[in-house]
């Protein structure tokens, strides 16, 4: 890094590579639908908005369907296979901390209107619009898979507070009343505030001044805005309120007073009775939650508290029924084992006919509606369950369910019983459990049978329902029986009673948790999160370019992820072919009447070109070679071919036949027919260019000669000649554009380093239009594309190696004078044009295969996951849809690109920076916590790297003890034992819930279960936590050997028993030992969170033997504290325990203590090494630099930093500099000033001890660089993500973002981004109101670092603003936008 | 302390109308609380921080985020009391 670090001021942009995968909230609603032209026109098309951490909001799109369908042809959709996807629709950056989002449909409105939470302190509506709907549909490229630009419009954002996350700052809950007519915005304490939206004659919607409804001292823990038809709108809030501090402080002398009193009663009876105080948060604990119904008076302007009822004291989250005329109204609360409803006047439950018979009738009459949800088989009685979110769908004629989650993922569905006569009273609730799924954040039911599900950790997935009328058979608890429940235990209070996890735990049905059976996944959105290390280098052995290896997910989820820049691409086959050939092509099948499926054209033929032959392969369901009955001239090779004619009728009159060029003239093959051209003279073809309707040859020497379809007659015509004057290097005609006959401009790459445009039009035919030139390099290949509509693009592979991209004038045919130039690969760059999700893409061929295409309005390459190829070109049949043909050496390979042919194609290539990266996945057993590289010995001489990773769950079982239990972590149990299972749990239960039917009926499930496993198993799938221990400082840990030069195999895995949870790891060569790298594993024993302790800690030593196997060497087990981190220190190893840093050398039995510094401020988290330096981050107090002194074998301090940060990583950029990252998302960059340390340090270290510890004896830190990531920084590298780049600090983040901090080579680059930062930060949107600068200053001003994310905003603003801030740069729009290209393409 | 138009305000609504506001015969007790209180709300309204805290305790986020606002019920316990606790508090306000 020495750029970085030469520089006297370090300067750094951000730039983000890859969004963070987390979803902080989603919500459902059609807020586009009517506007776009989509496939799916009946009704409005679904779309789910969701928050992402890190502060951007996405607007994904629901599409079932074929996903490239196109609108022809929809009576042919029924024998092919739906699919399922999310598309990604829009995209706004809002540089801001978000919180909640929820959709408002004004009433009278026909779409969703989006309102958001978050930091700013303002109320934000936001607005997805298209922009231009003009062009949708009308191209051969754009179909649904292609994004519709959309802005988003901001409605209407009014401060009403304080800037930031306080507890009295509205914006972490909203409330939207069902109907649209107002919304409410609170915070945590006290501040609610309501706003009445109107709608005026033009449809704008706009809100008045807020109105209060404040509540001092009351905590709040959700809001929901009840359905209560078109009387005044009302919210629903649950809260607490506790006392003032006074009446507190009273309260407690009184307590104190009476407990004396106890206490001398019983002295004086003789009995020693403690009463034990109940904690906050469990029912008694002095503290009652109540459901508070908030009715906004829309005649008087004003909200008033009008009704609260006291609830469930663990209840967390609300859902709204359908009201008014739909449904009873009221709202679902979900609390610790039980989902109560609640409403204003509801009847109390009717007398349960089983619980009157036996003499309980003395006993309070029940009055709460409430049931018990059914509890898994594990589960410890005295945990509870909490339910975490709640979920309703109102479906047609008044019917409507909810969905519940728990915390350990189970899905429930809650009915509730109307009684016919009246729909408006709750008689009863069942309680059902549908499904386990990774635990989520938020639940989204769509009208299509779907379920979103946004996962806290891990993968977010879209699940189809494959049934919902599952009471009859499921396992289900009733409001019935827990109500009998109730009746028959001895408690005398309600409240009592549900608070009990014991009693609950009797009579609720148990479960075990399988594979899914009533849902499948339909759609994958990959997330990382929580991202918990970083590592990259080119470990796999084989590739150009270095992987990124990043530890992802947690418990069941947990995941090594491998990122490799570039399109992931699936190999379909692979065949050998004769010889190395020249040239590939494809020609178009036009034989199948209609066009076959779609309005899509498959190919015909495979057309491989040598150098003395042809080779013609016809596509079917197999590749078969051709002989002569194809038409085509076997003995020569081939100079271009294409299938003639506007295609598609099949009939015959428009069908053009197939048109081949080789060197001696073009032959043109029409129906068994054969019309051959010969080259007057001696001259030979040399290139050649053909489409549907025109061809175009270059003889040697310069002359060109165009011919074109006679649509007519169907033959070809010599339309003009011309001579350029200098050989030619390539040619291209390019594609005729739908609804014309011909193309306008042909490409002509000359060997004089030129490339020239000539025109096509009849009017002036074959003239020069424009040229550009090259420079030194010679044109290898050119392709004229349009991506987009009416866009015409030139891409030029050159002989050096790179390619040239520019846009062409549509009429006048200039090419632009900002041509962009990108390095690719050390071979000549060969161009073509391929077909991928229905778009216009370029295949770019050089040591490394590259794909150009556009998205959301911008030019993007990226590298293809795959080997060298040599030529390529489009390919498409019945089973590969947008495939490539290739040949590399003597293979012909075909290829598909992003991804297998699932349902993750469109997040693969659908969004503008997340398809940048492919990722394979390792599943892992633990949540991985830190790795290290090893190198071990295989042989004599030959080492081989290893990835050792330690993996531990709090709070979980060891595998061991899982078993022994009886848990199956894959819920894959065989049908047998399932069944034994049931029955097992039937006998469990106390209450003859399931009769013999229903065991026969559930026996009959197994057995479908088994087959559909075979079907489609990877949907069925899920994870499923362990069972929960029942008590604190129960772990599950092992250290895992993996090799990432076979495809990340696990070779060993070393499961840690007794508690012990392997926490850090560290590679050590200990000079003792001949500097073998062994592994070192801090490990601690029963370590408890709440309060921090443990029983205690070891260093354990492994051994890698052969390269695939970990040998214990030895234990040493360590007092004062826990080991977060280890690190080889000059043939040794620095070990941080507690606080306190240790150094060890390598015994024979154990490790043998050298020294150690005492004293740092709470708990060494981090340690890193560099010389006799070593780099301390304390787990509250930031980073200490201390030094080894080897004479006096001491450890010496020698500088700390001045601001207290709670350090999560670091990373060293070398020895006086270190970059650290907090609990609180800031990167700053610390370093020690030159000369700070000599006269600080004590070299004869003879300064008194107690000269340390003061604070103004040690030099401080300087801080170079602040920067505000807004997301938990979990691991930073420092490392280049190319081979042979620059480096830059890659960090990744606790929520799945995986970014990188750049240094600035030029002053240059610092000036232009500065400046163009500042113009953004006044002009870029403000979405939730939020000023940029002071978002990035969150903690800590922002210092030296160049926020990446704002400069690309400015490809998204109006072309005026994007014009005004170039002037104000000197420079034009497109040279900005190109130099933010290049600033990407320089990293990756 | 008066309004911009003149009216004095009273310590107490000042209070009242602004949470956390600190008083020169605040106890140790109370204003610890009110940091506690203030450092959680934070902690509940950064998503990041939440899902920091989740992972580490291997629980939902629902439940860490439920445990949080009920842990501001009290953040440090109930008020210290009795003759030694009571001595202490006017020694560390004084």
């Amino acid at each position: 890094m020495t750029s970085i670090t030469s520089a006297a001021s370090m300067k750094l942009l951000d730039v983000r590579l890859k969004h963070a995968g987390s979803i902080i909230a989603s919500t459902i609603g059609e807020f586009t639908s009517g506007c776009t032209s989509s496939s799916n026109s009946s009704g409005g098309t679904q779309e789910i908005a969701c928050l992402r951490a890190g502060g951007t909001i996405d607007l994904y799109r629901i599409v079932i369907s074929q996903p490239f369908t196109e609108k022809v042809g929809d009576d042919e959709e029924e024998d092919e296979e739906v699919t399922t996807s999310l598309q990604l629709v829009s995209r706004i950056e809002t540089r801001s901390t978000l919180r909640t989002l929820h959709a408002l449909r004004v009433s009278g409105s026909k779409r969703d209107v989006l309102v958001v939470g978050s930091d700013s302190g303002c109320f934000s509506i936001l607005d997805f619009e298209p922009t231009t709907s003009t062009s949708s549909g009308s191209s051969p490229g754009s179909t649904a898979a292609k994004l519709t630009p959309l802005s988003s419009m901001i409605l209407h954002s009014s401060p009403f507070g304080k800037v930031g996350i306080r507890r009295d700052t509205p914006g972490q809950y909203l409330g939207i009343d069902p109907r649209g007519r107002a919304c409410m915005i609170a915070s945590i304490e006290k501040r609610k505030l309501v706003y009445v939206i109107h709608r005026d004659s033009t449809g704008k919607i706009s809100c008045a001044s807020p109105l209060e409804a404040h509540r001092p001292r009351t905590f709040v823990y959700d809001v929901v805005g009840v359905d209560n038809g078109y009387d005044n709108p009302i919210f629903a809030c649950l809260e607490v309120q506790y006392e003032e501090y006074e009446d507190m402080v009273l309260a407690e002398k009184k307590r104190k007073k009476e407990e004396e009193e106890d206490e001398e009663i019983m002295k004086s009876a003789g009995k020693s009775e403690v009463k034990e105080d109940v904690p906050v948060g469990q029912y008694g604990d002095g503290y009652t939650k109540q459901l508070a119904y908030y009715e906004l008076d829309l005649g008087l302007n004003h909200v008033s508290r009008r009704w609260a009822i006291t609830t469930h004291r663990t209840a967390c989250c609300l859902a709204a029924l359908p009201g008014g005329a739909d449904g009873p109204g009221g709202v679902l609360v979900g609390g610790e084992n039980y989902i109560e409803y609640l409403h204003e006047g509801m009847v109390p439950p009717p007398p349960v006919p089983g619980a009157d018979g036996d003499g309980s009738s003395a006993k309070i009459i029940p009055k709460r509606m409430i049931c018990a949800i059914p509890r898994r088989e594990l589960h410890p009685p005295n945990k509870g369950i909490l339910i975490t979110s709640l979920s309703v769908l109102k479906q047609k004629k008044g019917k409507f369910f909810a969905l519940a989650q728990s915390e350990l993922g189970d899905i429930y569905k809650v009915t509730l019983t109307l009684p016919k006569e009246n729909k408006t009273c709750v008689s009863g609730m069942t309680i059902c459990l549908l499904d386990t799924l990774p635990v989520g954040n938020t639940m989204n039911i769509s009208k299509l049978a779907l379920l979103f599900v946004a996962s806290e950790f891990g993968d977010n997935g879209l699940y189809q329902f494959d049934a919902i009328d599952i009471e009859e058979e499921a396992i289900k608890c009733t409001s019935n029986d827990t109500i009998t429940a109730f009746l028959k235990s001895e408690m005398e209070e309600e409240d009592e009673f549900y608070s009990k996890c014991e009693a609950v735990a009797k009579f609720a049905p148990t479960f075990r948790p399988t594979i899914l059976r009533n849902l499948h996944k339909v759609f994958t959105m990959e997330s990382l999160a929580p991202v918990t290390s970083v590592l990259v280098g080119e470990l796999a052995g084989n590739e150009v370019s270095p992987q990124i290896y990043t530890l992802c997910g947690r418990g069941p989820s947990s995941t090594l992820r491998v990122l490799r820049h570039g399109l992931a691409v699936t190999e379909l086959a692979v065949s050998e072919l004769p010889g190395v050939p020249g040239a590939v092509f494809n020609v178009r099948d036009d034989t199948i009447v209609g066009g076959g499926k779609n309005g899509k054209f498959y190919d015909r033929y495979i057309v491989v070109s040598f150098a003395d032959a042809t080779l013609v392969l016809s596509v079917g369901e197999t590749v078969e070679e051709m002989g002569k009955e194809s038409g085509f001239l076997l003995t020569e090779p081939t100079l271009a071919c294409s299938a003639l004619g506007v295609g598609g009728s099949g009939d015959g009159e428009r069908n053009g036949g197939i048109v081949q060029v080789y060197p001696g003239g073009v032959r043109h093959i029409q129906r068994g027919s054969v019309s051959q051209w010969h080259v007057p003279g001696i001259k030979k073809i040399e290139c050649a260019s053909a489409n549907e309707s025109q061809i175009l040859i270059a003889l040697v020497g310069g002359e060109l000669i165009y011919f074109e379809l006679d649509p007519m007659s169907g033959n070809l015509m010599e339309a003009g000649t011309r001579d350029v004057g200098t050989d030619v290097c390539s040619l291209d005609v390019g594609v005729v554009p739908r609804g014309k006959s011909r193309s306008l401009f042909a490409a002509v790459g000359c060997r004089d380093s030129t490339v020239r445009l000539l025109s096509l039009a009849p009017g002036g035919l074959l003239e020069q239009k424009s040229s550009t030139a090259l420079g030194t390099t010679k044109p290898h290949s050119v392709v004229l594309s349009n991506a987009e509509e009416g866009e015409l693009t030139l891409t030029v592979g050159l002989d050096d190696g790179s390619a040239l991209r520019a846009g062409v004038d549509p009429i006048t045919g200039a090419i632009s004078t900002s041509p962009s130039r990108r390095f690719l690969g050390a071979r000549p760059v060969a161009v073509s044009r391929v077909t991928l999700q229905g778009s216009q893409s370029t295949l770019l061929l050089s040591s490394r295969p590259w794909i150009g295409r556009a998205c959301n309005g911008h030019h993007s390459m990226a590298p293809m996951s795959y080997a060298p190829l040599d030529h390529g070109c489009s390919f498409s049949n019945e089973a590969v849809r947008d495939g490539i043909v290739a040949t590399s050496g003597n293979t012909l390979r075909i290829l598909s690109v992003g991804g297998d042919s699932g349902g993750n194609n469109a997040s693969a290539l659908g969004s503008t920076d997340d398809e940048s990266f492919n990722s394979n996945r390792i599943d892992l057993r633990y949540t991985p916590r830190q790795m290290c590289l090893l190198s071990a010995r295989v042989a004599e001489t030959t080492r081989k790297i290893v990835l050792a990773i330690v993996e531990s769950d709090a709070n979980d079982f060891g595998e061991e003890d899982k078993k022994a239990m009886g848990f199956d972590g894959t819920g894959k149990s065989k049908a047998g034992s399932k069944k034994k299972e049931s029955k097992d749990g039937d006998d469990a239960m106390d209450m003859d819930m399931e009769d013999s039917g229903d065991e026969e009926e559930e026996k009959k499930d197994g057995g479908d279960d088994e087959e559909e496993d075979d079907e489609d198993d990877d949907t069925r799938l899920t994870p499923i936590r362990g069972p929960v221990p029942a008590e604190q400082g129960r772990w599950g840990s092992c250290i895992r050997l993996v090799d990432p030069a076979n495809a990340c195999l696990t070779l060993d895995c070393v499961e840690l028993n007794r508690n012990e949870a392997a926490l850090c790891c560290a590679s050590v060569r200990f000079h003792s030992r001949g500097g073998e790298s062994l592994l070192a594993v801090g490990t601690v024993t029963g370590m408890t969170m709440h309060p921090l302790g443990h029983k205690e800690s070891h260093i354990v030593l492994y051994r890698v033997v052969n390269g695939e196997r970990l040998q214990l060497l030895h234990r040493t087990k360590v007092d004062d504290g826990p080991i977060l981190s280890l690190v080889h220190f000059q043939g040794r190893l620095l070990v941080g325990v507690g606080h306190i840093v240790r150094l060890y050398e390598m015994g024979k039995r154990q490790l043998l203590k050298k020294c150690e510094l005492r004293g740092f401020p709470t708990m060494v988290k981090t340690l890193q090494a560099a010389g006799d330096r070593a780099f301390v981050g304390d787990m509250m107090q930031s980073v200490q630099f201390i030094r080894y002194d080897a004479t006096s074998n001491k450890l010496l301090l020698v500088a700390r930093d001045q601001s207290p940060r709670p350090v999560t990583c670091q990373e060293l950029l070398d020895i006086n500099t270190v970059a650290v990252g907090d609990k609180f998302g800031n990167v700053s960059i610390l370093r020690l000033p030159r000369g700070a340390d000599v006269g600080a340090i004590d070299v004869t270290g003879t300064r008194a001890l107690w000269d340390y510890s003061r604070e103004d004896a040690t030099p401080k830190l300087e801080t170079l660089c602040t920067y505000h990531v807004g997301e938990v920084v979990t691991s930073m590298t420092r490392a280049s993500l190319v081979a042979g780049g620059a480096e830059s600090l890659i960090y990744v983040t606790v929520t799945g973002r995986v970014g990188a901090l750049v240094p600035f080579t030029s002053r240059e680059d610092v000036e232009f981004y500065s400046s163009l930062e500042g113009f953004l930060r006044a002009e870029a949107p403000r979405p939730t109101g939020r000023d940029p600068q002071a978002y990035r200053s969150y903690y800590a001003p922002i210092k030296h670092v160049v926020d990446g994310d704002l400069c690309d905003a400015y490809a998204q603003l109006p072309y005026d603003v994007k014009q005004k801030i170039a002037e104000q740069l000197e420079r034009s729009v497109g040279d900005v936008l190109k130099k933010l290209e290049d600033t990407r393409n320089a990293l990756l | 302390m008066s309004t911009p138009g003149g009216a004095p305000i009273h310590k107490d609504q000042l209070k009242a109308k602004y949470i956390g506001t600190g008083d020169a015969d605040m106890s140790k007790y109370e204003w610890v609380t009110n940091m506690h209180r203030d450092t959680l709300a934070s902690h509940i309204g950064h998503y990041d921080q939440m899902s920091y805290y989740a992972v580490a305790q291997n629980q939902s986020m629902g439940r860490v985020k439920l445990e949080f606002i009920e842990k501001m019920l009290q953040p440090c316990g109930r008020p210290p009391m009795g003759s030694k606790e009571e001595g202490k508090e006017k020694l560390l306000n004084n």
